[in-house]
């Protein structure tokens, strides 16, 4: 099996985020792995059997190629930078742009299976998963939880609330979103890293997008506290007798 | 030019969230002066469409293979439904099932794709939508123009009270009128596994994120909804760590909860979250961050460590029922 | 009677072909012994290098294990006798020992150089032979004495020399086999002794009681005994047999001395002569050569480890002492070494004798924890992840066993792995991501600063004299950021000039390193070097007892000059703070009255040898002071170090710092006083646990409180 995963870099939430004109301000970003796509490439190394091979394709980002490196650390065969060209990587790219950018690059490499996370924390433009399936008319399915093999099909389960599971089959070639790895991300040493940054090469391909659907303009802001709770002072002892009256006069006691 | 609501239906049944959509849609179509139509897709759902009536057409899609929802089935339907009644707004529910079969709507109809949509308004002819995104942490505005927007909407857009009038002039549509074509089978849902209490009977849930640290001390949350007669729930991190069963997890990929008393203690507040307990009768939040989020849904708020709120509170409340 | 007859017959009654015999029995005895540790020595051969230079001073080396015999490290004090008795038997054996050397040079050379050159060397008669007579007497009655308060001792139940292992796993055959091979030796060396005070008797009575053997007192006094019932004939005859029994105990003594316990004798004096004084303080790198990291199996050991696993004697200090052990986690330094001795010497080629029938299907090559399917670990996973790198076993180990650096060697193959603790893991990714245990930006590192309306200066920019290492718990932990506020604010009222690396500082990396994660380590050192590099300071502080360690012993190895004399020049806080106030730039206003007791934090007690600059704070603040019984070297971990306190998973057992508390409330005292952050966190919370009152404070607050500071607002 041709498995692909599809990576790319979010802002990382750690940091205060600011607005300025209606625009992010994009000074002290920090980036990361999409915390989706972290657990899209661990379900499909778990996929990995003898003779499979897994191909990470990330786009162009800030600290793209240390996580190629990762995702090489932890089993995956070939590496792929996808840069899109005269696009500047600080300005972030729609999810439905990532999307298309990935679409080009794989064009014609007679994947099996494309797997890429379910959303990333900016994805007003919908799923990668989605779009894609859309660009390349392959079938789609978002929300995976498990990826399992089913012949020469693939047997998927798809998260519902209630932590409900809904079983399906997929004829290959298609795309799956991933929502959580069966096993968690394993830990890769810094030593291990570094070794692989030696060895490995990572393979640039450029793409053009002029034919892209134009996204809305969008304007930032941050949200406003609206009705806040009404918050209860003194000391802890205070705090817990008003909790108390509360209950009470709420019939909860 | 018109308005199109895709129920979203699961198990034979049609969800709540469909007429929170209906409410929206009504709303749009009076501000634009478009018609509403609703389209359901499923199986054995043709008696559940009593509330449509905000709909002009309600078009019910009935099949044994629609029993279970896939994605480019759904897709497919709903395109060749959008694009017939030439609909300039898609609205679509946020969930497992809108956020997978969205995306190749909009991209079948040329059209715009706009997600985690917290709010919609009609400003001078055009659409104002307002999605929450990095987590919560910012608002997303955007000015719809031209074309056919797909908007997935979050839950609690609307009252689904609003979104329900009885009536709905119902006509139905032959799958086979589609030339479906799927390469997604499926199967079957899967329960999960092992005996529970069901959170969402409780009327009082004692609720932990992170703040709670350490699995041991999850029995002072236990003692805490003992004392006041409920049970113990969770945010995801909890559930992940394998501390509490995904039973007892609130949110969005957990359950919806509405309990009389929601104690969220050292839960941030994270939408996921929130989503599944917003509409809880009280909800107390107790947290050391006085900016979380958390406050931002709560009646009432303490800014307090959890690990040394929940025992004072247990002991309060024991010698109340004492008293 | 001559002088000369003041002697006593060598070989008496063993002639000719018993006199072969008895020389072949001496050979064979010999090579037995020898090849004993011939075996053990091929063993060590096979052994991997040791990364620290365990042969440098050798001169000071040599005199190690002598010098040792004075701060014989106590447990608990009254074991000053057992010491005693210790030194009586071993030192009454060297010296009945040396008397058989003396005896065999004077039989074997002296004499026939005599007969054949006519000349007159003989020496073993006369005043030396009454000297000689009186000092073995002495050295017999000392072995004797020595074994008898030993042995009561051990009847009398003694916690820590408690073989049975605690850790839920299975009492091996060889170790039920211990107590008897220790009664067995034990009672070897009382019978040939007591024999030795025997013969005397018995040759006195055949000789008719000479004056001279009045020497041997206690020979006499039995040969008084003895002439009720014994005739100078049959007393004759007796003697021969009670000689060669006396000699084949010996010789099987001396025989299978290594293959067994005994064989420590040997052993321990090299293990200590080869200790590596700042073991676990200093850990060694990673080797560059290897093909992965840290230890698999018993074959990556190196030399000396293998030495030391070898010189256990199964005291128990380690035992004992582990607060993990102690309160039911699964993890006893005692069965760790001795676990892998077992393997060792099964694997390897010197089964010992209680492992005589101890198979091992799997060789050598089997890994000691991550086994394959079907295999058995010799060391379960859970065993090295309850270390806290408290450095309790390695500091009262009498034989320089250096548990904590196996303990980390083994953690390192496991993190190359990514078999590790899920809390551990985030930890670690945070870490590498942010550079801070807590996962938050590192900009945010001196958000306690601007809370606390301080303006610190950066080091980066300005030249200090101070650098503040503050750390991650001082820095981000709401339960110590209070503390660091104060002792910004201590600083100032001092007129210390101090800065800060502000974002520049990344976590010092003590536990990351202990944890085994060495290539993050040497990322952050070379991250912190390069921002000390760009800072200008001649000292530093540090607020963190980890962060003092890892700077002043393991940061100098990357680069030996980021900061000259780093022993003298990096302080911990309250280093600094006695400084100040000795020098009376902190001036004690306000005195405070009551009881209080300190702990000593791990890494400032045994890493770093501070015991004093604390004690004289709480003093000189006018509390009275009361020291817990397990306090200084003896102090009990408060659990949070070598990445327990980042760890999710289930634990067996208790918490180090319940225990702790338990101990602290036997002595009624008002404050619960501690010096790192990491004990606020965890004594904080084991106080909620017990439920007590106690106030647990950092000595900043103290000073803080007792400075008045005039806190007037800034313009």
């Amino acid at each position: 099996m041709k498995i692909a995963v599809l990576i790319r870099e979010v802002v990382d939430l750690v940091e205060e985020l600011s607005v300025e004109d209606g625009s992010l301000v994009r000074d002290y970003l920090m980036f990361r792995s999409s915390e989706f796509d972290d657990y899209a490439v661990q379900e499909a190394l778990q996929l990995k059997d003898d003779g499979d091979t897994v191909d990470i394709f990330a786009l162009d980002g800030n600290e793209i190629e240390n996580l190629l490196y990762m995702a090489k650390a932890r089993g995956a065969d070939g590496l792929y930078k996808v840069v899109v060209d005269g696009h500047e990587v600080e300005q972030g790219l729609s999810s439905r742009a990532t999307a298309l950018a990935f679409s080009k690059a794989l064009a014609e490499k007679g994947y099996d299976l494309l797997v890429t996370g379910v959303q990333g924390v900016d994805d007003i433009d919908g799923p990668v998963a989605g779009h894609l399936g859309q660009f390349m008319n392959l079938p789609s399915l978002n929300v995976i939880v498990k990826m399992e093999k089913s012949g020469d099909k693939l047997a998927v389960f798809k998260e519902y609330a209630g932590g409900l599971l809904g079983e399906y089959e997929i004829e290959l070639p298609a795309v799956c979103g991933i929502q959580a790895s069966q096993t968690p991300p394993s830990y890769i040493p810094v030593s291990k890293v570094r070794k692989v940054k030696s060895d490995a090469s990572i393979e640039e391909i450029t793409v053009s997008l002029d034919d892209l659907p134009l996204s809305p303009m969008n304007e930032f802001a941050v949200p406003e506290s609206g009705s806040k709770a009404e918050m209860i002072g003194g000391d802890l002892s205070e705090q817990v007798a008003k909790v108390v009256e509360l209950l009470s006069s709420n019939g909860v006691l | 030019m018109s308005i199109l609501v895709v129920a979203e239906t699961f198990q034979g049944e049609v969800l709540e969230s469909t007429f929170e959509l209906l409410a929206l849609g009504k709303e749009l179509a009076d501000g634009l002066g478009q018609p509403l139509n609703a389209l359901v897709i499923g199986n054995g759902i043709s008696d559940k469409l009593g509330d449509f009536g905000h709909a002009g057409e309600v078009i019910v899609v009935e099949d044994g293979s629609l029993s279970g929802f896939v994605s480019d089935s759904w897709g497919q339907i709903v395109s060749s439904v959008a694009q017939s009644k030439g609909c300039s707004v898609v609205l679509l529910a946020n969930s497992s099932q809108g956020w997978d079969y969205g995306a190749s709507v909009a991209g079948k109809l040329n059209g715009q794709f706009l997600g985690f949509c917290g709010n919609v308004v009609v400003d001078g002819g055009n659409l104002k939508t307002s999605s929450q995104l990095f987590g919560g942490k910012l608002n997303v505005s955007s000015n719809n123009t031209a074309g056919c927007t797909v908007i997935c909407c979050q839950p609690g857009i609307r009252a689904a009270d609003q979104g329900k009038v009885a009536g709905g002039n119902v006509s139905k549509q032959d799958l086979g009128s589609f030339g479906v074509s799927s390469k997604i089978t499926f199967k079957q849902i899967i329960e999960p596994s092992g005996e529970d209490i069901d959170i969402t009977a409780q009327e009082v849930l004692v609720s932990i994120g992170r703040g709670i640290q350490d699995e041991g001390n999850i029995e002072l949350a236990e003692e805490l909804a003992e004392a006041l007669g409920g049970a113990v729930s969770a945010s995801r991190p909890i559930v992940d760590q394998g501390w509490l069963p995904k039973t007892r997890q609130v949110g969005k990929s957990g359950k919806t909860v509405k309990p009389k008393l929601y104690l969220a203690l050292g839960i941030s507040g994270a939408p996921e979250h929130v989503e599944g307990m917003r509409d809880g009768n009280l909800i107390i939040a107790v947290n050391t961050d006085e900016n979380a989020p958390i406050f931002d849904v709560a009646a009432y708020g303490i800014v307090a460590d959890i690990l040394d709120f929940i025992p004072e509170l247990t002991e309060a409340v024991n010698e109340k029922k004492g008293a | 009677m001559t002088a000369e007859d003041i002697t006593r017959e060598v070989f008496r009654n063993v002639h000719g072909g018993w006199k072969v015999l008895f020389y072949v029995f001496v050979v064979i005895e010999t090579a037995i012994f020898l090849y004993g540790f011939i075996r053990l020595y091929k063993k060590y051969k096979k052994g991997k290098k040791d990364p620290i230079n365990r042969i440098d001073k050798p001169i000071s080396r040599l005199f190690k294990p002598f010098k040792g015999w004075d701060t014989y490290h106590q447990l608990q004090p009254g074991d000053r006798w057992t010491f005693i008795a210790h030194t009586a038997v071993v030192v009454g054996m060297i010296l009945l020992f040396l008397g058989t050397v003396i005896l065999t040079i004077e039989t074997d050379f002296i004499r026939p150089i005599d007969k054949k050159f006519g000349t007159d060397l003989s020496f073993f008669w006369g005043t030396f032979y009454l000297i000689f007579s009186l000092i073995m007497e002495l050295a017999g009655i000392a072995v004797i004495a020595g074994l008898i308060y030993l042995a009561r001792r051990r009847r009398s139940g003694i916690d820590r020399l408690d073989y049975a292992r605690k850790d839920g796993r299975e009492q091996s055959e060889t170790r039920k086999k211990w107590p008897g091979e220790d009664k067995i030796f034990l009672s070897f060396l009382f019978v040939t002794t007591m024999l030795g005070f025997i013969l005397e008797g018995v040759r006195i009575v055949a000789d008719k009681f000479p004056d001279f053997e009045a020497v041997s007192f206690i020979g006499l006094g039995l040969a008084h005994f003895f002439n009720l019932f014994l005739t100078p004939e049959s007393a004759e005859v007796l003697y021969v047999v009670l000689w060669w029994t006396h000699f084949i105990i010996t010789a099987v003594i001396v025989a299978f001395l290594p293959y067994t316990k005994a064989m420590h004798i040997v052993i321990d004096f090299i293990s200590i002569a080869t200790v590596d004084e700042n073991s676990a303080k200093r850990l060694p790198k990673q080797d560059p050569a290897a093909s992965a990291a840290g230890y698999n199996t018993i074959n990556d050991f190196s030399w000396r480890d293998l030495v030391s696993l070898d010189a256990c004697t199964k005291c128990g200090r380690c035992h004992v002492s582990c607060p993990a052990g102690t309160v039911g986690q699964p993890l006893s330094p005692r069965d760790l070494i001795l676990d892998l001795r077992t393997h060792a010497a099964t694997t390897l080629g010197t089964p010992e004798w209680t492992q005589r029938n101890q198979t091992n299907g799997n060789g050598s090559e089997q890994a000691l924890i991550m086994v394959e399917d079907g295999q058995s670990p010799i060391i379960l996973a859970d065993t090295i992840w309850s270390c806290t790198t408290c450095r309790a076993c390695v500091t009262h180990c009498p034989v320089g066993i250096e548990h904590v650096p196996l303990i980390v060697q083994m953690r390192r193959r496991m993190v190359e792995e990514g078999d590790i603790d899920a809390g551990i893991q985030g930890v670690l990714e945070k870490v590498g991501k942010y550079g801070n245990s807590f996962g938050k930006s590192n900009r945010m590192r001196t958000k306690w600063a601007k809370d606390a309306k301080l303006t610190i200066k950066d080091a980066r920019k300005e030249e200090v004299e101070y650098l503040w290492f503050v750390g991650d718990f001082a820095s981000f932990d709401a339960r110590a950021i209070e503390d660091t506020q104060l002792l910004a604010k201590v600083f100032d009222q001092a007129g210390v000039n101090f800065g800060l690396l502000h974002d520049g500082e990344k976590t010092a990396g003590n536990d990351i390193r202990r944890v085994g994660e060495e290539g993050l380590f040497e990322t952050l050192v070379e991250d912190n070097l390069a921002s000390m590099e760009g800072a200008t300071f001649s000292k530093i502080v540090t607020t963190d007892p980890h962060t003092l360690n890892t700077l002043r012993n393991e940061y100098p190895d990357f680069q030996s000059d980021f900061i000259e004399k780093p022993q003298e020049s990096i302080l911990h806080y309250t280093q600094l703070l006695w400084n100040l106030v000795e020098s009376g730039k902190l001036q004690i206003k306000k005195k405070f009255s009551g009881t209080v007791t300190y702990h000593d934090p791990c890494y400032l007690g045994r890493y770093i040898q501070e015991y004093e600059a604390p004690r004289n704070l709480i003093t000189a603040l006018g509390f009275d002071l009361i020291d817990m019984p397990r306090c200084r070297e003896n102090s009990f971990c408060c659990g949070a170090g070598g990445g327990m306190i980042w760890k999710e998973g289930e634990t067996t057992g208790d918490r180090p710092a319940n225990n702790r508390i338990e101990e602290a409330l036997q002595l009624n005292v008002s404050k619960f006083v501690v010096s790192c952050p990491k004990d606020k966190v965890m004594f904080g919370d084991a106080v909620k646990v017990a439920g007590s009152d106690m106030e647990v404070v950092d000595i900043t607050k103290l000073i803080f409180d007792a400075l008045e500071i005039n806190e007037s607002p800034k313009e």
